[in-house]
């Protein structure tokens, strides 16, 4: 913390006087001195810098070259991109979101999802309704996440606030509602697809 | 904000609509380097990309001309190692609102790049004096390996000394290294000044890589005293004794008289004047 403090007082200062004389005299450097006799050090060395500017005021400046700012801006670049990754992930993450507010944010209704993705209807009522258990086939989950715009810890939040709450089924009249969860295999094999839809699906191509 | 002659009002730091009708009718160049700043910044980096790589481009290519300017050809890696590191430093404080040089960048572009560029090469100046050591081994001979070994740290390069040309005078003398000796060596550098030749006495004292030396000449050439009892004196300036500082100043006329340039032109002028 103190190291912090100095660190920040000596730049105050040292940009305090790089400020006010463009060309430091004996005079002001050691009025500076006195005031600030801890950065004495630095006070001369920024003396000693400004001095040389002064004394090649009025000489030809050297210029840079195409290369150097080429390279220059690729570095801010690099610089932009840290600053984009650092914002996105100090940026407030959303609250935990279910497979019904990721469908209803998308604007998609559960067939349109599945008639885009070529497969059931029932295999995603099921995984969407928690009746369907964990580990989803990856190229399902890939699937949804890609037509759904969202990461896989999204989906993976989902299905386990889908498993936690299942929807329940319709009540009979002799009985109440049950849930019955399967494997994603199961509901897949069970699905109406075709058998190379089916293939597919579990990834058997 | 205060609009200089010639220059445009800038569109509002926030209005991506505005700075993206100026970069395409390429009006960037007109506008204050600060605004660049406050809209880069306000945008976030996160907004449109055409527009913050726009402002970016400009801001960097700016940065990088001030830094060129101000870094000499003397420095390890003809200064390009300096420049790119305190632009890559810049750049990422001026993408930092919060940040001290973010905020300067805003108030003042160029008096801040400047000041940053001033300040790393006093840092770099001040490390090129720490002493290199280096630990040698002495065994002694006859005995055994680990009996007669010993440590002794040997300084290669002393501190406050630069390998160059300029410290390889005699310690310093009281008598010897008067003030009127002192002046005598700088009428003969006043004289190369005058010539028609452009001499450029005060690059060539960039090569003498110890800053208070430098410094010290140049309070030298300003008529500073070495020592005063009432008043500035080149000791106090520098914090050293008088007699360091009368050597310091004797080293860098010695350094500058044996450049070959200027002793071509001291020769070229005494040829003409018989």
């Amino acid at each position: 913390m103190t190291t912090q403090i100095n660190a920040e007082e000596r730049d105050e200062v040292l940009f305090a006087f790089h400020q006010a004389y463009d060309r430091p005299t004996a005079e002001q450097i050691i009025d500076w001195i006195e005031r600030y006799p801890q950065f004495a050090d630095d006070i001369r060395a920024h003396a000693a810098v400004s001095r040389d500017w002064a004394a090649r005021k009025g000489l030809l400046v050297a210029e840079a070259d195409e290369t150097m700012l080429v390279r220059a801006y690729s570095n801010a670049l690099n610089a932009i991109y840290n600053a984009e990754i650092k914002a996105s992930s100090t940026a407030p993450v959303p609250a935990s979101q279910s497979f019904e507010q990721i469908l209803t944010a998308g604007r998609k209704e559960i067939f349109q999802l599945a008639n885009e993705l070529g497969i059931a209807r029932g295999v995603l009522a099921d995984l969407f309704n928690g009746w369907m258990l964990a580990p989803v086939r990856k190229r399902l989950i890939n699937a949804v996440c890609t037509s759904l715009s969202i990461t896989v810890e999204a989906f993976d939040t989902a299905l386990r606030l889908a498993l936690q709450n299942p929807r329940l089924g319709h009540a009979k009249a002799d009985k109440t509602p049950t849930v019955k969860p399967r494997s994603c295999d199961e509901v897949i094999r069970d699905s109406n697809m075709p058998d190379e839809r089916k293939r597919y699906w579990l990834e058997e191509d | 904000m205060n609009i200089e002659p010639g220059e445009k009002l800038p569109p509002d730091s926030t209005d991506l609509e505005g700075w993206r009708q100026a970069i395409a009718e390429g009006r960037l160049y007109s506008f204050r380097l600060e605004a660049l700043v406050a809209a880069i910044q306000d945008l976030g980096p996160t907004t449109d990309g055409k527009v913050r790589n726009a402002l970016a481009k400009r801001l960097s290519d700016a940065m990088i001309k001030i830094l060129r300017g101000n870094v000499g050809f003397n420095h390890p890696n003809q200064g390009e190692d300096i420049i790119y590191r305190v632009h890559f430093e810049l750049f990422e404080a001026l993408l930092d609102p919060s940040s001290k040089d973010g905020k300067g960048l805003r108030v003042a572009f160029l008096s801040r790049v400047a000041f940053r560029v001033k300040d790393a090469l006093a840092v770099e100046y001040r490390h090129s004096r720490i002493p290199v050591e280096a630990k040698i081994k002495k065994t002694g001979a006859g005995k055994e390996p680990n009996a007669g070994k010993s440590v002794e740290t040997v300084r290669i390069v002393e501190a406050g000394e630069s390998p160059c040309p300029a410290n390889d005078g005699d310690a310093p003398d009281g008598e010897e290294t008067g003030v009127r000796s002192s002046n005598r060596d700088l009428s003969l550098l006043h004289g190369v000044r005058d010539f028609d030749q452009q001499i450029d006495v005060d690059r060539l004292l960039e090569l003498v890589t110890d800053e208070r030396k430098r410094l010290a000449f140049y309070l030298h050439m300003d008529g500073v005293p070495f020592e005063s009892t009432k008043g500035n004196s080149i000791a106090k300036a520098v914090g050293k004794s008088s007699k360091t500082a009368e050597q310091w100043v004797r080293e860098v006329q010695e350094f500058l008289k044996s450049e070959e340039r200027i002793q071509e032109l001291l020769t070229s002028r005494m040829g003409d004047r018989t």
